[in-house]
């Protein structure tokens, strides 16, 4: 399906709670702190906003939030699936609200306690896996680092990678988090030789492979391009976004497709994304690239274009990837480093690039591309000026 | 693998009509892997028609058990209760003669593994409904 809005619509207000382990309050009290401070950031009133959409692992459902915040005027609402994979699918779709005449504003909103809540990276005595997953769980591959290990053990066969290149990923994101006062790990420097010495979580994984646990929230509000130039904030306009799943596609294991270094769905999104943008990876200034766990940040870059299969990890050498190389990713910290709202936190970031309000701020940025979770059906976006 | 009961359940697969005939011929000692009748493709996870020619016939067709290691993982520090006591412990995928892969326990050292390892499959039985894959590692070195 071609999702090409190009400039139609624009994402016109960002609003965030802080990102902590413990945020002593419900999912919905933060949900409401972000969605407030997005409205506000846009300068649009609770009652304008028409349209209501999250993803599929969001504790907060639209009818929850419409009772927390007296929203009268919802006449839109969806909920895109697929978790990690979702958060640039969100935007494709709040934008085609937007588009299509359905929504004047559409507030997009993410919020979790996963520090102190409900942990993605570990599990209650589940007893009973269902379909692919009871495949793989009872062999003690229950959790996403425990997946992935399986994947970055592949990139050290096919391509002789070492931890000692995949640790410019994690130093990167930390140098870009120590200047941004937002980001979990703001005052923690993270050095090579640290990454080097820490403990095999899932071999060949360790814990700075993978990214943070995070309580907090985001949102942010879609709107056309022609109420975005009224309105207080400077719009990020929505150059183009994509969908895709590829074929097969099983739940962030894909142990069973032809490769486990590429990705279909990313390489699908990929394809729909550039050809929707009229751009290819040469154009963008500016990158936010899923960071679950480091080593996929490389198969990522491949999948895009930025680099042919297998040489992500000369891409990413001598700095490239931080602020003044040649194609900075995660400014923030991402969610290896600033933290983890299941990649909903990156889209923020890719806003503040284009209005030039990074703490790690790219000069002079046009294009600004966000993506979403590798290893799931996925999604990305390119962000204009 | 025969060990003291553990506080917590082991993790199991829940079996549903799409995967019952793969989780039967385990719990029989057997791989079968799902061929469709029509067009032959070699068809695993078990899906509930062809996605290739779309027959909604379902055949299977005994492996060999025999593989090679395609990857692993070393799990160091357990996420699932059942495994805290057993680490570190390695989960092997293997890439099957007949082309598919598929994942299992391996009764070899976690730090013996290697890539392109021969394997052959065996079986753990845990309870009356479920065994469980666990390769031997038919390993020259």
């Amino acid at each position: 399906m071609s999702q090409n809005p190009r400039r139609k619509t624009a994402i016109v207000g960002i609003g965030a709670t802080e990102f902590s382990n413990d945020s002593g309050r419900s999912e919905r009290r933060l949900a409401v702190e972000a969605v407030l401070a997005a409205l506000e950031d846009a300068g649009i009133a609770p009652d304008e906003v028409d349209g209501l959409i999250s993803s599929d692992c969001d504790a907060t459902n639209q009818l929850e939030l419409v009772n927390a915040m007296g929203l009268r005027n919802v006449a839109c609402y969806a909920t895109i699936p697929h978790g990690g994979g979702s958060p640039c699918g969100v935007t494709a779709h709040a934008a085609m609200m937007v588009a299509s005449g359905a929504c004047r504003h559409v507030v997009a909103y993410r919020s979790l306690n996963e520090r102190s809540g409900q942990r993605y990276g570990s599990v209650d005595a589940q007893p009973r896996f269902p379909g692919v997953f009871g495949l793989h769980a009872p062999y003690g591959l229950v959790v996403p680092g425990e997946w992935t290990a399986m994947h970055a053990r592949r990139r050290m066969i096919e391509f002789g990678e070492t931890r000692e290149q995949w640790a410019e990923v994690p130093v990167a994101f930390r140098v870009h988090a120590n200047r941004n006062p937002r980001a979990m790990q703001y005052r923690k420097p993270l050095t090579r030789q640290d990454y080097l010495d820490a403990p095999m979580l899932a071999e060949p994984l360790c814990r700075f492979d993978y990214c943070l646990e995070t309580d907090g929230a985001v949102a942010y509000v879609v709107s056309s391009a022609e109420r975005a130039r009224s309105l207080a904030s400077v719009p990020a306009y929505v150059h183009a976004t994509a969908q895709a799943t590829g074929f097969p596609v099983w739940y962030q294991t894909n142990y069973y497709r032809e490769s486990l270094t590429t990705g279909d769905e990313a390489v699908a999104t990929a394809a729909n994304l550039w050809k929707a943008s009229g751009l290819g990876p040469r154009d963008i200034d500016v990158a936010q690239i899923y960071d679950h766990f480091a080593p996929l940040v490389l198969t990522s870059l491949e999948d895009y274009g930025f680099c042919r299969k297998g040489e992500a990890a000369a891409f990413v050498a001598g700095g490239r990837i931080a602020l003044g190389g040649e194609l900075p990713l995660n400014t923030a910290g991402g969610l290896l480093s600033e933290g983890y709202i299941h990649g909903w936190n990156l889209i923020l970031e890719g806003v503040r690039q284009i209005r030039g309000t990074s703490t790690a701020q790219v000069e002079d940025v046009e294009f600004s591309l966000v993506t979403s979770g590798w290893g799931a059906p996925t999604s990305a976006l390119v962000l204009a000026r | 693998m025969s060990r003291q009961t553990s506080p917590v359940p082991r993790p199991l697969p829940q079996v549903d009509p799409d995967h019952a005939h793969w989780w039967e011929a385990l719990r029989r000692h057997e791989l079968l892997v799902q061929e469709c009748p029509q067009c032959k493709a070699c068809i695993f996870p078990p899906q509930p028609a062809c996605p290739y020619c779309r027959s909604l016939e379902r055949g299977w067709r005994r492996s060999s058990g025999r593989g090679k290691v395609y990857s692993w993982v070393v799990v160091h520090r357990a996420s699932h209760p059942w495994f805290a006591d057993r680490i570190p412990y390695a989960a092997v995928l293997v890439e099957m003669e007949e082309g598919f892969r598929v994942v299992g326990s391996i009764d070899c050292p976690p730090e013996r593994v290697q890539e392109g390892m021969p394997v052959e499959a065996g079986f753990e039985d845990v309870d009356e409904q479920i065994s469980l894959l666990r390769f031997h590692a038919n390993n020259p070195v």
